[in-house]
């Protein structure tokens, strides 16, 4: 056990490279960097040569990606080019708004996927089954960031009952979290529906209520329990997913997040930012999976016994 | 009485004489919603081939005239204009040809990369199969709005990379869909005995491996366009997308939110046009799923 979490930890190294050599050459390669980003009229050419060389952008590429990793060796991310604070903390810093707007997010999903699913496959062929599935597909056929905008123009602007961005007041979590949270919503509820499904037609189902387990205690006890496991892994890779940055979401709410930051420091060619973050939420999501994996033998006695992991479902990307 | 048995054998007499595809069709046109679906997107299909017909670029979808600057939707104009006095109806028709053709090219572009690479990785296996599917983790591990983003900075703004963008964040998706279709058909016996009888390998991929691994992926891919286009909106209303004044969806939602305050029909509209496709890509990619699975067969 422990030397398979030895070894899912060390698969970690290679994405982490990957990820870092991939981003930074991106980054870097982009036409212009951080310094053609900045205002440089009223600036000599030497003035302008000195920011360089101080950011060590006159140096080749594959130098400055190896000054990069020796850092990260050392577990320093580096420090952004438009803040000058190191990048971990800035991540840390941003990475609680996020943990909050995923919570929100989660707790929006949940509540509207789960019954809804569960509701559905009881109900399987009729009208209501129907209408859940159509309601599953229109959740994925929204773009997200589209019902952002019209939730600001519902209820910022008609209504003005929320905050339309920023995270100044409680509110404000409102509309991103809904704009967040129906877009996952549709995949859960089609898992929970196809397993809950699946789970219906079980023996041990006629069983339970033959004995004469009321239908709810035979819905929530019985079935709903073994129809956890992929509904817990949908539900965790939407979480990491999301903790890891909803940039779109939080680009239209002004949140100040992780995945907006990101998105700033794409514009800005701050790479040390656009590098670190996503190494960091590289390893939040590869932490999460093992924790996925991990949970699995903890609730699923047939995964205990035969070890043998169950790979963690579809990945979702927000 | 007598119509019910007419109607059984005529069933039965179709049945017989239907091939492959026949049958799936016969089973996809049982299902209501995804002829719908099948209709829509057909209908935008015509919107965007015959969009210079109905439109032409430099005066109704290009030139402005301030005069008629922001109108709310009325008879003349049905979405209203924009900041520019143009007709939003004539931009959003006009730009179906550029989501689309955005969405299709990126989804060719990631067919011609993942769908080789996936069947090869699920044909060849070994060591091969583990680096590139180690390689493929990396990529999957970037989510695919920031690929798109990363990589359209990197390239530059304009529509080619846009594709190259979209098409690239979806190639680890739809290498590991067609890898494990491959590995499905892989050990069948057919399979087995083209090998025994000594046909080459690449015909073998190509003959007999793919064509029973399509249907798996032909779902994929419709799935993949409808994803693409929201991609393609996403980026462009980050600002990354086609340059102006081209009237791509999500450049003209992106041009929309300027103006949220006092024209939210600017957003309104090109959102929904977005959703109404991509609905119908996803139901009818649903159903065809159901039509190619044997299983749902009865």
């Amino acid at each position: 056990m422990l030397q398979y979490i030895w070894k899912r930890l060390l698969l970690l190294i290679p994405v982490v490279l990957g990820v870092s050599l991939f981003i930074f050459l991106a980054v870097n390669a982009a036409s212009g960097d951080y310094v053609d980003s900045l205002n440089t009229d009223d600036m000599t050419k030497e003035e302008i040569i000195a920011i360089r060389a101080h950011y060590g952008l006159d140096k080749p590429l594959l130098v400055r990606y190896g000054h990069y990793m020796l850092d990260l060796l050392h577990g320093n991310l580096g420090k952004s080019y438009s803040t000058g604070l190191p990048v971990f903390e800035m991540f840390m810093s941003k990475i609680g708004n996020t943990l909050y707007l995923t919570i929100g997010a989660s707790l929006v999903c949940w509540i509207l996927a789960i019954p809804l699913g569960i509701f559905a496959a009881q109900h399987q062929g009729t009208i209501f089954d129907n209408a859940a599935s159509v309601l599953g597909v229109l959740g994925l056929s929204i773009p997200n960031f589209w019902l952002g905008l019209v939730l600001i123009i519902v209820f910022a602007q008609y209504l003005r009952i929320l905050p339309s961005g920023g995270a100044e007041t409680a509110a404000s979590v409102i509309l991103p979290a809904i704009t967040l949270g129906t877009g996952q919503m549709a995949v859960l509820m089609r898992t929970t529906r196809s397993t809950m499904v699946d789970c219906l037609s079980q023996d041990y189902l006629r069983t339970a209520r033959a004995k004469g387990v009321a239908e709810k205690r035979v819905i929530n006890l019985h079935a709903l329990r073994n129809a956890l496991i992929p509904i817990i892994n949908i539900t965790l890779t939407q979480f990491a997913a999301s903790l890891a940055g909803a940039a779109l979401t939080e680009t239209v709410f002004s949140w100040p997040g992780v995945g907006k930051m990101i998105i700033d420091g794409i514009n800005q060619r701050d790479t040390p930012v656009v590098c670190g973050s996503l190494i960091l939420k590289c390893i939040i999501i590869s932490l999460t999976m093992l924790l996925i994996d991990l949970l699995f033998v903890a609730v699923d006695p047939r995964v205990r016994t035969s070890f043998v992991t169950v790979k963690g479902g579809k990945k979702e990307n927000v | 009485m007598f119509k019910k048995k007419e109607k059984r054998q005529s069933i039965a007499s179709q049945y017989a004489k239907r091939t492959k595809l026949g049958e799936i069709w016969y089973r996809l046109k049982k299902n209501k919603g995804a002829m719908v679906g099948l209709a829509i997107v057909a209908l935008f299909v015509l919107i965007a081939i015959f969009a210079d017909v109905m439109f032409d670029y430099d005066t109704q979808i290009a030139g402005y005239n301030l005069r008629n600057k922001l109108i709310k939707p009325c008879l003349e104009h049905p979405f209203g204009t924009d900041e520019m006095g143009r007709d939003l109806f004539a931009r959003l028709l006009y730009g179906t040809r550029f989501s689309m053709a955005i969405a299709f090219s990126s989804v060719l572009f990631s067919v011609c990369v993942g769908l080789p690479l996936g069947a090869m990785c699920g044909y060849l296996g070994g060591k091969f199969d583990l680096i590139a599917m180690r390689l493929l983790d990396i990529l999957r591990s970037i989510p695919g709005i920031l690929m798109g983003i990363v990589i359209v900075s990197w390239l530059g703004q304009s529509t080619v990379n846009l594709v190259i963008a979209i098409g690239f964040s979806m190639i680890a998706p739809l290498a590991s869909t067609t890898r494990a279709a491959v590995l499905t058909v892989r050990n069948t016996e057919y399979v087995e005995s083209a090998r025994s009888i000594g046909i080459s390998e690449w015909r073998i991929v190509m003959v007999h491996i793919i064509p029973n691994c399509l249907s798996t992926i032909l779902v994929q891919i419709t799935l993949r366009v409808a994803n693409a286009i929201i991609a393609a909106s996403s980026l462009s209303f980050l600002g990354l997308g086609v340059p102006i004044p081209s009237p791509e969806w999500g450049a003209l939602l992106s041009a929309g939110r300027a103006h949220i305050r006092n024209a939210s029909y600017l957003t309104i509209f090109p959102g929904m046009a977005i959703m109404v496709l991509v609905l119908s890509l996803n139901v009818l990619g649903d159903g065809l799923r159901d039509a190619m699975d044997p299983k749902m067969y009865k």
